[in-house]
């Protein structure tokens, strides 16, 4: 009976296929009408159910992840385990592989079959291999982070502890552990040798040493005898006690010649205490 | 390009397949994802899944006849069926909202939202096997030929399981209703 029923159905969905109305096939089978009305109404609701087209963007972006995966496949073929690559193996991408494979099969090694101490034995040198592989892919890691972090990375980091340098040019400020000339600053300490009168506007030449923070380090400081300008500031009797001001010195300009040292940042504008604006700081 | 081409093609990794597979199954396979699911996301993310097992399978896949089709709605399906289930659910609300067409009649919409709603449920109460046979013959529009090649059965017996299924499903919607 159900199979009669089944090809009842089955002739009444391919009429329906072709055009024909539930209704129509269902008067051309009265007796069985109770039996297929369900069934039919029921394919007729299924079709009916809606089936959204597959947005454009997801297309696109399924599109470009298949490309992807086609071309990373491509790439590595050989990653396929089950013998069906497509592609032939790169030349010379697995030599070290086949090279080791060569070597344990001529040892007479055939997988799970072979001798004990050889299969220990490869399972040993495969877990040599990964180490050694593990650690050149660490090493090779921190290369790339170095790589990538050197160009963002301050001048200081790469300037050596204490770089020589020479500087020549018009004081232009003189305070008792950091003078300027020429616009740069230079730091003094109970080392440094002060020949001569230090005046501003006096030419000086420095020597000394650019530290691993950019600070330039005066070790001899020598004042050439000039007339002293007008605006000259007082000089300080002496220099007073120790100290390095740790304020992060500019580079020296091109008249000053640290050996060997990159293109430090621009000096820092003098600070200015900030005035809210309006508004700012309203709530 | 034919079945055997594209599958050529998809196995040597060559461009023009993998963009041939997305553009002619894409939309299909998205409705018929879609119409297990009811929910867009959830579509999208089996349709994604479904084209990704069919690289990773495509090496062992042989075609030997039937339509190359036929193994990715299967795929899709059984994706489909496996995530509706952790869903816990049949129907989003959200994708009735947007997959029924927006007629002026309020009432209508409403209707065409309950009718999908309550098919999806009843689409669960079949069986796994009845499910994809009225799935791939009325949604997906396969013919009971394809249908059998696809499921690995006769043609008969794919009649007997969509006469079972629809009138399963016939029931349930009349009691429903």
């Amino acid at each position: 009976m159900d199979e009669m029923l089944a090809d009842i159905l089955q002739t009444c969905l391919t009429r329906i296929d072709a055009g024909a109305s539930v209704d129509g096939c269902l008067a051309a089978y009265p007796q069985q009408r109770d039996a297929i009305e369900a069934p039919l109404r029921a394919a007729a609701q299924l079709r009916a159910l809606p089936r959204p087209a597959l947005p454009a963007t997801t297309r696109i972006a399924l599109e470009t992840r298949m490309l992807a995966l086609a071309a990373q496949r491509r790439a590595a073929p050989a990653a396929s385990s089950n013998g069906h690559a497509a592609q032939p193996t790169p030349r010379g991408a697995l030599g070290p592989a086949a090279l080791l494979a060569g070597l344990l099969r001529a040892l007479g090694y055939r997988g799970p079959l072979a001798l004990p101490w050889l299969r220990l034995a490869s399972v040993a040198i495969a877990l040599v291999l990964a180490l050694v592989l593990g650690a050149g892919a660490l090493a090779a890691a921190r290369a790339i982070i170095r790589a990538i972090q050197g160009p963002a990375s301050t001048p200081t980091t790469t300037l050596p502890a204490a770089t020589p340098f020479t500087l020549d040019g018009p004081i232009e400020q003189i305070a008792p552990a950091r003078w300027v000339i020429n616009g740069i600053a230079v730091v003094l300490d109970t080392q440094t040798t002060v020949n001569g009168t230090p005046i501003v506007g006096a030419v000086a030449h420095v020597r000394g040493d650019v530290h691993a923070d950019a600070t330039l380090l005066a070790r001899s400081i020598t004042v050439d005898v000039q007339q002293p300008a007008a605006t000259s500031a007082p000089i300080p009797p002496s220099l007073p006690s120790p100290m390095v001001i740790p304020t992060t010195i500019p580079v020296p300009r091109p008249d000053v010649e640290p050996a060997d040292s990159p293109k430090p940042p621009k000096p820092p504008k003098p600070h200015k205490p900030h005035k809210p604006g309006k508004g700012e700081g309203d709530d | 390009m034919t079945d055997a081409e594209l599958v050529a093609g998809l196995k040597a990794n060559d461009d023009a397949a993998y963009r041939e597979v997305v553009a002619r199954f894409g939309d299909p396979l998205y409705g018929y994802i879609y119409s297990l699911t009811g929910d867009h996301h959830m579509s999208e993310d089996i349709l994604s899944e479904t084209y990704l097992r069919m690289v990773e399978k495509i090496d062992t896949y042989t075609f030997y006849g039937a339509p190359f089709k036929a193994w990715l709605y299967r795929i899709a399906h059984n994706l489909a069926i496996n995530a509706v289930k952790r869903a816990n659910r049949l129907v989003g609300a959200e994708a009735l909202e947007t997959a029924v067409p927006t007629v002026d009649d309020p009432a209508v919409t409403i209707a065409a939202r309950l009718e999908a709603d309550e098919l999806r449920a009843a689409l669960g109460a079949l069986t796994e096997e009845q499910q994809q046979v009225v799935m791939l013959r009325f949604v997906a529009e396969q013919s009971t030929a394809e249908v059998a090649q696809a499921l690995e059965k006769t043609e008969n017996a794919v009649k007997q399981l969509q006469f079972r299924a629809l009138h399963s499903l016939g029931r349930l919607l009349t009691r429903r209703g």
